[in-house]
């Protein structure tokens, strides 16, 4: 598939911390890539370049073959973005912001009415458009925010973190949006450190951590990456401490990993059933009474834990 | 074009907002009503009686005989009355008894002293009644242009020779506006390295008939009311930074400077709507006379542009809008009082002067005056309008340099 996003070696430094260092990857014309990572592991910060809203202290990256560094308005033609805070004016209505940020992306008033009607059509909000956006709930000023970034008929749609703080419902309706526009031919850079959102939607998935690309694939290609392994999960009473009986597993036969987390305990291991047995002995042993326990097949969750040592919640 | 685009946003944004709205439309209504309730009927000089003034001539020369005539001739007759008195004890029993308003008197040797080079050494000295700090302002004014067409006429002779000295200036607010006023009036009025008594009367003669407080104080507040409507407008700019339209902005192909512009265009917009406002309220509701279409115009325009770039150099100084309501506020009041918005600059040191002259309101109150107040007119204001120009693109730079590093 031809690229029509391609990052070469991108850093940025805020004083003498690298909030990016060196990533490189590719977007084809119609695909969805997610950069999955916890808070502060650099997401924004490769947005707001590629946006041509930061300058790179190194590095460089294309769209549609223009450079964000030497031809950044020829870039924002092709770019769509949709920030993750709600960026909009509140005292105009829906159609005043749409026809407001279309004519900034040098839209003409017939072309311009058109677009407008069409994306408050796809964000299902035709109906409420000459509403004031303060009228509005949050999920349906997220979708009029995602609307705005569409108007221009971007190639490809940069999404940043855009189902933060927002109820089940309207997550799934930004995602079925996501997956419609995607459909429409755009391509699509979505950011977020919520793992089963990037496994739902995309193509391609990048792993960033403090500020480093680890790892970019297909989430088959990520899973094998770290070998065929599946992950025990102990249960135990909340009275119970979940560090102590990680350590108490931690050098089981099989165990190639543990983790700690509130009211359980993680264990990557090559086979989880061979290692059930001797762990929940292990926890009696200790005194911890294990409550309930499952096993998972590797998943984007796992591939992080593995590759960064923790989860994508601990951040 | 995005510029209009920007602008035609910045006006609806505005418009949405009531408070906005009745700050723009309302205020300035407001603002000229009470200044007409509050000095409206007060010191109108054509309601003014001539104004008594004793003059002890203990030169024996010209210049004092000069002076004498100046005050006595016809064409002062309706502006001063002058009784001549004998010596400075019958004078200032005069101006205790209130019989007159202020006390005039040259100093023996007057004429040889200018003459002769020592002019610095000869001393015009005015006692004027501190209860009537108007009519004593008048004459300090007279003789003090008096003076100065003395000196140009007589350039050979190399003189400095007016200091002049009041006493019992309780007032000396209003004292020495009226003096500089009369100055003004005077100085506009003549021309000529020659003693033209009749241009020196007919000016002070125009500052008397024109001058009343309203006018005064409209000018001075209508300056204020700009550069604090002006500093307030600029509010917008952070409030797009906080609301993340700002970054969204630029995310479009759209340069900062078209961004800057529109917002620019906005308030210039508003400000012009708001002077407006109040210049057809003072002119319709208040009988106010604004001057030379011409020269007010280009002045609002020129002040209101400066009172907005200003703004937005505030702005770009601060982080958050209610950060700029605070240092808005502050910078606005001390510029005000230092440039003139309060009381005359003249009365301040030097230096205050000199440092009042960053702000654009010293400079429209300075052009606003000599419009207004003395019937000048665009030539007349020459200066300042270029001095306004020369401050707009100084803070446009400031404003831009410091929004681009707000927005990284």
């Amino acid at each position: 598939m031809k690229p029509i996003l391609q990052v070469r070696e991108l850093s940025k430094h805020y004083g003498n911390t690298a909030a990016v260092k060196n990533i490189s990857f590719e977007i084809g014309e119609t695909e969805i890539f997610s950069l999955l990572g916890p808070n502060g592991a650099g997401k924004t910060t490769t947005l707001s370049m590629l946006a041509g809203l930061l300058q790179p202290d190194a590095g460089d990256a294309s769209v549609g073959g223009y450079s964000i560094r030497r031809q950044a308005q020829a870039v924002k033609r092709l770019i769509g973005i949709i920030p993750q805070d709600i960026a909009l004016y509140p005292s105009l209505s829906a159609r005043e912001n749409l026809h407001f940020w279309g004519q900034l992306y040098g839209l003409r008033k017939k072309e311009r009415t058109e677009r407008v009607e069409e994306v408050l059509e796809m964000v299902g909000l035709r109906e409420r458009g000459q509403d004031r956006i303060e009228k509005y709930s949050g999920g349906m000023k997220r979708r009029i925010n995602i609307a705005a970034g569409l108007l221009h008929h971007p190639k490809i749609v940069f999404m940043d973190e855009p189902t933060v703080g927002i109820d089940p419902q309207s997550r799934r309706a930004i995602l079925d949006m996501v997956k419609s526009f995607n459909q429409r031919g755009m391509a699509v850079l979505y950011t977020t450190h919520y793992m089963e959102e990037a496994e739902e939607l995309s193509d391609r998935v990048g792993i960033i951590d403090h500020g480093e690309l680890i790892a970019v694939g297909t989430q088959d290609e990520l899973t094998e990456k770290i070998g065929c392994t599946e992950t025990l999960i102990l249960h135990i009473d909340e009275c119970q401490d979940a560090n102590q009986l990680a350590q108490a597993l931690e050098d089981l036969p099989g165990v190639l990993q543990t983790n700690a987390l509130d009211h359980h305990v993680s264990l990557v291991t090559r086979s989880a059933r061979q290692v059930m047995a001797k762990a929940i002995s292990r926890a009696d042993a200790t005194g911890t009474r294990i409550r309930s326990i499952d096993i998972q097949e590797p998943d984007l969750e796992t591939v992080f834990l593995q590759m960064t040592g923790r989860t994508l919640r601990d951040n | 074009m995005k510029f209009l685009s920007m602008l035609r946003k910045e006006l609806l944004v505005l418009t949405r907002d009531r408070m906005a709205v009745v700050m723009i439309l309302i205020a300035p209504l407001v603002m000229t009503t009470v200044m007409k309730l509050a000095f409206g009927n007060m010191n109108n000089g054509t309601d003014i009686p001539p104004i008594p003034v004793a003059v002890v001539n203990m030169d024996d020369g010209q210049i004092g005989q000069a002076l004498v005539d100046l005050l006595k001739s016809d064409a002062l007759d309706n502006l001063v009355d002058v009784t001549e008195a004998g010596d400075l004890e019958h004078a200032q029993s005069l101006l205790d008894d209130r019989t007159v308003d202020a006390v005039i008197t040259t100093p023996p040797g007057l004429t040889d002293a200018i003459f002769s080079g020592a002019g610095s050494e000869a001393t015009i000295t005015i006692y004027g009644d501190p209860g009537r700090p108007f009519t004593a302002g008048i004459v300090r004014g007279i003789v003090q242009r008096f003076t100065q067409h003395v000196a140009a006429g007589s350039a050979s002779v190399k003189v400095t020779f007016l200091q002049l000295i009041e006493t019992r200036r309780v007032s000396e607010v209003t004292h020495t506006m009226k003096a500089e006023l009369g100055e003004r009036a005077a100085f506009m009025a003549l021309e000529s390295d020659l003693i033209q008594y009749n241009e020196i009367i007919s000016g002070i003669e125009s500052v008397k008939s024109e001058f009343n407080w309203f006018k005064f104080y409209a000018l001075s507040m209508a300056s204020l009311f700009i550069l604090i409507s002006m500093v307030t407008a600029a509010r917008t700019l952070l409030a797009d930074h906080e609301l993340g339209t700002l970054t969204r902005m630029r995310s479009t192909p759209t340069s900062l400077g078209t961004i800057f512009a529109g917002k620019t265009a906005g308030m210039l917009l508003v400000g012009l709507v708001q002077t407006g406002v109040l210049m057809l309220s003072a002119r319709f509701f208040m009988g106010m006379t604004w001057g030379d279409p011409l020269a007010v115009f280009v002045l609002t325009v020129v002040m209101v542009l400066s009172a907005a770039a200003f703004g937005l150099a505030v702005a770009g100084f601060c982080h958050s809008s209610g950060q700029l309501n605070m240092v808005g506020a502050g910078v606005v009041l001390v510029l005000g009082a230092m440039g003139g918005n309060f009381m005359p600059r003249i009365i301040y040191p030097d230096i205050i002067r000199k440092i009042s002259l960053i702000g654009p309101n010293a400079w429209a109150i300075e052009a606003f005056q000599k419009v207004v107040l003395l019937n000048g007119n665009l030539s007349d204001i020459a200066t300042e309008i270029l001095v306004l120009l020369g401050l707009t693109g100084i803070f446009t730079v400031v404003a831009f340099l410091r929004i681009r590093r707000l927005v990284k």
